[in-house]
This record gives C-alpha cells, structure tokens and sequence, in this order.
C-alpha cells in the first residue's frame, strides 16, 4: 500500500467514525428529549 | 521492510475501525438505548393506556360507582393529566350520560365530552374554550399567565391529595433524603450520590417538559434555578413524579421511591401527613364560568361519592 492511499483510507475512516458518532449523538439528543423520565431512570446500567 | 510498513498501516486501520466502532458502540449503550422505545407500547403504557380506563367500555379499570342524577343539557367538556385519567373517567362514568363519550381510533372524537390531552394541553384547552373542566395538579406560573393574557381568570377547587416522590433506579443503593440534601442536589451544591450515602457516581438531575404538573411542583419546592450536572448523564438519575402514577400506573419494578425525611410516600403515610410533601390536586375552571353543569361536576366530585372514588381509585380524599 502506498502512502498516499493509506493517508486517503484513514482520512476517510477517520470522516466516517466522526460523522456516526456525531449523528449518533444527535438521535441520542432528540430521543432524550422525547423519552419519559421514568424509562430513562428504569433503564440505567448498573 | 514493505511488508512491515504494510503490516502497521494495516494495523493503524484497523485500530481506527477499533476506536471509531468502541465509541459508538459506548454511546449506544450508555444513552441512545435508555432513550428507545419513546413510542413502543412499553412507553405509552408508562404515559398512560387510555383505551384501558374508559368510562363506558365492557372492560376497564375506573372504579364505577352508579349514581342516578345524569348531566343533561349543556355537558362540559373534561380533559386532564395523565395521572389522573382513572379518576375523571370514573366520574364521567357516573355523572355523564354514556352518549356523550365518544372514542374511535385511539382517540376521542371532537364532540366527545371527555378528552385526553395530559396537563399542558388541558390548560391550554381551558383558556381556549376547548375544555370547561382540567383535572390537574397546580397550573404553573406560565399557564396561569397564558390565561391572564387571554383575559381568562382559572380557579381552582381542590379535590384530593398525593404525594410527590422521588425516584430513583431500584438498583441505586440510596433508599431516602432529606429535604435538606434534595435542596443541596437541586441546586447543584451535592452533585455526587456518594455525598449522600450512596455510590460514588454524578447525580443525574432529570427533569420534565415545562408546564408538566410534576415538573412544576417540583419548581415551586426548589426554585425555577435548577442546575442540571454536567456529567449527569454519565452517572445515576434522580427523577420525580406523583406516587399514584408511579406506583399504580406503571407497575414495572424497576424504579422505587425515595424515603422523605425517612418518611416512605404509602398512601397511609400520605393520610396521616407524615409524609413531607402532599400537593392537592384540582378541578380547573374558568372564573365566572356560566354553565349550570360545571359547578354541578364540581360538587359532585366533593360529595362523598365522589371523594370515594378519589378514595378507591388509590388517591386520598379531602
């Protein structure tokens, strides 16, 4: 693998792992917003 | 020496892949599932099933006490809070004629004297006209602005009684507070449930929409200045809400109720005022309402047939 094509894969790894986490988060806010408290309590990992 | 190089770059790869899919992975679990479900049938049940308490169905859980002197005439429309649906359907049961009550679809049609539209949407129904009864704890400060704005004055008659709880995971080791400790939590001073006996994990202060009946009784006990924990979410939640709804309508076992002062929130404990916090719950109108049938409801409510069934649906009387 030349250098340039490993530089470019982990870029785009790097952009995709990013972007996921980022919408992950995004729907993990929207859906707070719309969960009920005692769901939310209820399930907590212990 | 290229397949070394080739080696570690195949290995940096795939320590990226790695790292990217741990961290979703954590956020997946820790967060995102918590918040799942919002629409399930397992969530609606925690708001309320509605279809399970109607006034006139062949099988419902409202207590049904008959009463003879039926409403006629012009009826007033009933909507309230979540928490207290098996109380007013049960009084639609016996004051209301079984006409007057329509449900199709999941949902009550528009000309159906009983609705359902939860605490906010039931104050707003009262300023706009489109609800003549709200069956609902304290309107908060916002509500009863909203209906001064409007030229609409909202009185209320107390009708019963309950506690307001606090919950918390069963698993949480933290069986009570004190009132002091929950002042200190709420406003960000005790941020730790170690601080309070418990393990050593941030305090998640929850809390609910505005306007919610229990998100205001929780305001006017500590002040509007709640400070959430930043890294809240990371550890374990306190929550509150009424005890009748959490113990009778969301029979699920995996939350428990927090002691008070060492006071747990049992109904007997809420009868004999043990308990620290017991907040009424009320009939909302319109001052000067002219409608002959509201002050009608009213009263029958605060008769004593309308006081046992406040009784034997699990919440207290007067």
């Amino acid at each position: 693998m030349n250098d340039k094509l490993f530089k470019w894969i982990i870029s785009a790894i790097t952009i995709l792992g990013v972007i996921s986490v980022v919408t992950l988060l995004i729907i993990t806010i929207v859906l707070y917003r719309q969960t009920s408290m005692i769901t939310f309590i209820e399930k907590e990992l212990w | 020496m290229d397949k070394k190089k080739l080696v570690k770059q195949i290995a940096a790869i795939v320590g990226v892949v790695t790292f990217m899919v741990i961290t979703n992975v954590f956020i997946f679990t820790v967060f995102t599932n918590r918040c799942i479900n919002d629409s399930s049938s397992q969530m609606q049940a925690k708001s309320v099933e509605v279809d399970q308490y109607l006034p006139f169905a062949k099988e419902t859980k409202i207590v049904k006490k008959e009463y003879s002197d039926k409403l006629e005439g012009d009826l007033p429309v009933i909507d309230g809070a979540a928490a207290l649906v098996p109380v007013f359907n049960s009084l639609v049961y016996s004051i209301y004629p079984e006409s007057s009550v329509k449900y199709e679809n999941g949902d009550f049609t528009k000309d159906s004297a009983l609705q359902y539209h939860n605490t906010r949407g039931a104050f707003k129904g009262i300023v706009d006209g489109d609800c003549d009864i709200a069956f609902c704890a304290k309107p908060s400060d916002e509500q009863v602005k909203y209906g001064l704005d409007k030229g609409v004055e909202l009185e209320l008659t107390p009708i019963g009684r309950e506690a307001f709880v606090f919950i918390v995971n069963k698993n949480n080791p933290v069986d009570g507070l004190t009132m002091e400790q929950l002042k200190q939590i709420y406003s960000g001073k005790v941020t730790n449930w170690k601080d309070v006996g418990g393990a050593n994990r941030p305090i998640n202060v929850v809390q609910r929409n505005q306007g919610s009946g229990s998100q205001t009784t929780l305001e006017k006990l500590f002040g509007k200045d709640i400070k959430p924990n930043f890294f809240g979410p990371l550890g374990s939640s306190l929550g509150f809400s009424f005890r009748f709804y959490v113990e009778e309508l969301t029979k699920h076992g995996h939350i428990k109720m927090l002691k008070l002062n060492d006071v747990y929130p049992s109904r007997e404990n809420v009868q004999n005022e043990s308990y620290p916090i017991v907040s009424n719950f009320y009939a909302v109108t319109r001052k000067g309402e002219t409608n002959p049938n509201v002050q009608k409801v009213l009263d029958f409510v605060l008769s004593s047939l309308g006081q046992e069934i406040i009784n034997e649906t699990g919440y207290v009387s007067l």
